[in-house]
């Protein structure tokens, strides 16, 4: 049961919620930071987790990764990461509540990318 | 047009006792994104880990002294609203220590730098289809904007609850109360080096 919910980890956006994507994620480092800086700090926090920055479909737990892997020592960063991680967490805490998952089982998927 | 957070085409209607928010949807998003109120978020600090038992205990006074189960401290931000201090929250907005910023009712004080009063959510129509309304509960609201020296609007000093009530003047300078000592707390631990 458990490795058939893991299986689909965005398979429904909960109560209207648009899916995380990478360039949600850069848009709103854009705000901040301007698009150069942005990109930058995304592809190398990307590369820490090792997930492709390009990608259309990284689950949201991936994304939650990599803007836990961004070098907050910056306050505007750490500060854009703040929001950023309440919406990934948001979806994911929502969409697993639709498909039945655990806390539990959301923590384990987070920290082992499993 | 009036901002509805889930039918954007529908019109706003009064809601009784309180003027509803006039605010198109470009004056929020503008609001919200404006990147010189996010770099004053982020020059006091105010999305830094640990709780800070001033703004705590203003949460815990006010929701008791209005006698409803919370009370918050909100940061709006871009993308989401962040709780810098909560009292009585659980569940999934407790996990997340916020939600996403299009379910944010502190929004609205955030792009009008005015209060917002919501006495009978599934009757109001800025909020009555919000999910904080159909899915968590969320009945009344009253929000009372927190404006840095600066003149920047960060987010709000709130209460909530799970049924509908009336705020009366009293309730609401009581909470302007706590604002104003939630705010000088904030101005407090404003970073030296942006100063």
């Amino acid at each position: 049961m458990t490795e058939q919910l893991l299986a689909r980890p965005d398979a429904a956006p909960p109560f209207a919620l648009q899916r995380p994507t990478h360039a949600l994620v850069l848009e709103s480092l854009e705000r901040y930071l301007g698009p150069e800086e942005a990109a930058e700090i995304w592809l190398a926090a990307c590369r820490v987790v090792r997930i492709d920055a390009e990608a259309d479909q990284t689950p949201a737990h991936d994304l939650l990764k990599a803007v836990g892997a961004l070098d907050v020592s910056d306050r505007l960063v750490a500060t854009c990461a703040t929001g950023l991680r309440i919406r990934l967490m948001s979806y994911m805490i929502l969409a697993d509540k639709q498909q039945g998952v655990s806390t539990m089982v959301r923590i384990e998927r987070t920290t082992t990318g499993c | 047009m009036l901002v509805n957070p889930i039918h954007p085409n529908s019109a706003a209607s009064a809601a009784p006792g309180f003027p509803v928010p006039a605010v198109t949807d470009a004056q929020m998003q503008a609001a919200l994104k404006q990147r010189e109120r996010l770099q004053e978020i982020a020059s006091l600090g105010l999305t830094s880990p640990g709780t800070d038992r001033i703004l705590q205990d203003a949460c815990t006074e006010a929701a008791n002294a209005l006698g409803l189960p919370i009370g918050l401290v909100t940061v709006v931000l871009d993308e989401a609203q962040h709780f810098a201090a909560q009292h009585g929250l659980q569940g999934w907005m407790e996990e997340a220590n916020g939600t996403p910023v299009e379910w944010s009712f502190c929004r609205f004080s955030v792009a009008t730098k005015e209060e917002f009063v919501v006495e009978d959510a599934e009757h109001h129509a800025l909020v009555q289809q919000n999910p904080l309304v159909t899915m968590d509960g969320l009945r009344c609201y009253a929000g009372i904007p927190l404006i840095s020296s600066r003149g920047f609007a960060l987010g709000s000093f709130c209460v909530a609850g799970t049924e509908s009530r009336r705020f009366s003047d009293s309730d609401l300078m009581t909470l302007r109360g706590f604002a104003v000592t939630a705010i000088a707390r904030i101005e407090a631990r404003r970073l030296p080096a942006n100063d």
